[in-house]
């Protein structure tokens, strides 16, 4: 399975935020802990709106949680 | 391992379980001369008519007492049940990609069946390439759903 292009610092901004578990996260998003192993391993890319939801409980931006790896 | 995962591997096993013993109780039968096999077309669509409700009637008490197991093993453990019941975007995502793959190989199995018939074999051919293709597709889709889970889609 191909890795996703986009990254992403969820797992620096869990911590920075009083140690967020990925469970907490998940519960706060609507989503399975599963899910934010992928997303923090780059090997889910989320919808929009998951994106929006984890922009919302950081406080940032998408772009400030979301990056595009460029590829040469 | 995660639960989807477990659930999966469950499925197979059902899956194998159910055909095995259906398969076995009907050859049986067979060998009993308990069908009539003058009319083959008529003899493997009564045996598939019967299979389709033995299969979804299996199926759900199956997952029934899955669903008590996991529950019970949770709580023993002190695990979080919250994932148990969340089935999010990214499940949805990998049910529909293992499912189009499900749906080609079932399609696949179909028209091996239609060859042989083009073919001049017995239609007992066609059904066995028609249960072949269906019972390949549930355990493939089942095994994608964990290589989707695990390594990511």
């Amino acid at each position: 399975m191909a890795k996703s292009n986009v990254n992403n610092y969820i797992r620096k901004l869990r911590f920075e935020k009083d140690e967020l578990t990925q469970a907490e996260l998940a519960k706060l998003v609507g989503v399975s802990r599963q899910t934010i192993v992928a997303i923090e391993k780059g090997q889910y890319s989320p919808s929009l709106e998951l994106a929006f939801k984890l922009a919302k409980v950081f406080a940032k931006s998408i772009e400030e949680i979301f990056y595009l790896e460029e590829k040469h | 391992m995660s639960h989807q995962e477990k659930r999966n591997i469950f499925n197979i096993a059902i899956t194998i379980i159910l055909t095995l013993i259906y398969a076995l109780i009907i050859t049986a039968k067979y060998q009993n001369g308990a069908f009539d096999t003058t009319n083959l077309m008529r003899f493997w669509s009564i045996i598939i008519l019967i299979y389709i409700p033995i299969s979804i009637v299996g199926r759900i008490i199956s997952m029934i007492i899955y669903r008590i197991v996991i529950e019970v093993t949770y709580e023993v453990k002190g695990e979080n049940k919250d994932d148990l019941d969340i089935v999010d975007e990214r499940d949805k995502l990998i049910e529909l990609k293992s499912e189009r793959l499900s749906a080609v190989i079932f399609g696949v199995g179909f028209i091996t069946g239609l060859v042989t018939q083009v073919f001049n074999l017995e239609v007992t051919y066609f059904f066995i390439a028609l249960v072949s293709g269906g019972l390949a597709s549930d355990i493939i889709s089942n095994v994608m759903q964990i290589i989707y889970h695990r390594k990511g889609i």
